[in-house]
């Protein structure tokens, strides 16, 4: 709840300094670019040294982190000049959040699950201690961006005047809740994907929070992002038709079979 | 005093807070010429990696230096490609962005997909 009105605030306050948001999309795209490039090259090339390994080419192993580094720095460089030059990084920040938000639109389903699956066992599973300490830390975190708020107004500010303080204060305490409780959402999935493509996401949509925008631009990516949320929800619960995992459903059937098989005895 | 000790210091911080963005750091033209050129030598590299595995017999199989060298003249090219025809150089810069735009929205869909079937 806190956290959240915390990032409301973005509405009012800059992120400073003006170059952490753009660096925190671009690290994370590169981390994605990374994982995309590594995945593709392993079709046709394994990295093993000086040795051949099957049908792959191998490649020495100094040579494929130069190849995938060339590789990943190149099209970065190359996208950044067309985004420079159309000046398009307010477009492709709200894409950004856009996906962040289609994201947790997830969790959502998630919850549905959840409950389904209480009605069903009478136990809410998970690791309720890992819970409580992922809330702790966000509790912790968001006390103390309060604390120093409170400390530069009272003792004078560290960094050029008050306000800036306050801004820096803001933006830091915002990346590490959102860095923080993306870790948390995608928690489920960490042993399925890389860790390069889990930690770019977690970058990319922190950037994506982070970003400025002008007013308009504003308004735009609050848009996008519930647009980007409603549509995540709703490709969640189709998957989850489509799978016919529907907990509830399937909750019923085994209680009308019970019933059955009470009635027979 | 302590004013007059950290001057040094609160500028170093100024400066560091005042650095450009990665948006504004070049201009659009040296960006895709350092892309083109990387890509280049990147391609370079995997073309020299090829040419050893499939090409029988050690005469091939060239030593580092004379390897980085061949990949460097690659990436070379590919700097005059851009000089030569921008064509070619807007055309990779359009398809590294239209992949920088695909990229999250696949990655998104794969892990929304993996989420609604992870367990709870």
């Amino acid at each position: 709840m806190i956290s959240r009105l915390i990032l409301q605030l973005g509405f009012l306050i800059d992120s400073v300094p003006l170059w952490l948001a753009p660096l925190l999309v671009l690290l994370g795209v590169e981390f994605i670019l990374i994982w995309h490039i590594e995945q593709s090259i392993n079709v046709v090339a394994s990295e093993k040294p000086n040795q051949k390994s099957g049908d792959k080419i191998a490649i020495p192993t100094r040579d494929y982190k130069l190849l995938v580094s060339g590789m990943t720095f190149g099209i970065l460089l190359s996208a950044i000049a067309v985004i420079q030059e159309f000046q398009i990084s307010n477009i492709y920040a709200i894409l950004l959040l856009f996906c962040g938000r289609a994201i947790e639109g997830v969790a959502a389903i998630r919850f549905y699950k959840k409950v389904s699956r209480f009605i069903r066992t009478r136990e809410w599973g998970g690791d309720f201690r890992a819970k409580m300490k992922h809330k702790l830390t966000m509790l912790f975190i968001v006390v103390v961006g309060f604390y120093l708020i409170g400390y530069a107004i009272v003792h004078g500010p560290f960094l050029r005047s008050l306000g800036y303080t306050i801004q820096f204060v803001w933006t830091i305490t915002t990346l590490l809740v959102t860095a923080i409780g993306l870790q948390w959402k995608l928690r489920p999935v960490r042993e399925k994907f890389d860790r390069k493509l889990i930690l770019g996401v977690i970058l990319f949509v922190t950037g994506a929070e982070l970003f400025n925008f002008a007013f308009i631009g504003q308004l735009v990516a609050t848009i996008a992002g519930s647009i980007g949320y409603s549509i995540g929800f709703w490709f969640a619960a189709a998957i989850l038709i489509r799978d016919q995992q529907e907990p509830v459903v399937m909750g019923l059937k085994y209680r009308i079979r019970d019933i059955r098989i009470w009635l027979r005895s | 005093m302590n004013e007059v000790h950290f001057v040094w210091l609160q500028t170093l911080v100024d400066e560091f807070l005042d650095m450009p963005g990665p948006f504004q750091m070049l201009n659009p033209e040296i960006l895709l010429m350092l892309g083109i050129g990387a890509i280049g030598t990147a391609v370079g590299l995997l073309a020299i990696s090829v040419m050893n595995a499939r090409m029988p017999g050690d005469n091939m199989n060239m030593q580092p230096r004379m390897r980085y060298l061949f990949a460097l003249s690659f990436g070379g090219t590919g700097i005059g490609g851009i000089r030569y025809s921008s064509l070619i150089a807007d055309t990779y810069g359009y398809l590294s962005f239209a992949l920088l735009l695909l990229l999250p929205v696949g990655v998104s869909i794969l892990i929304i997909k993996e989420l609604v079937r992870a367990d709870i």
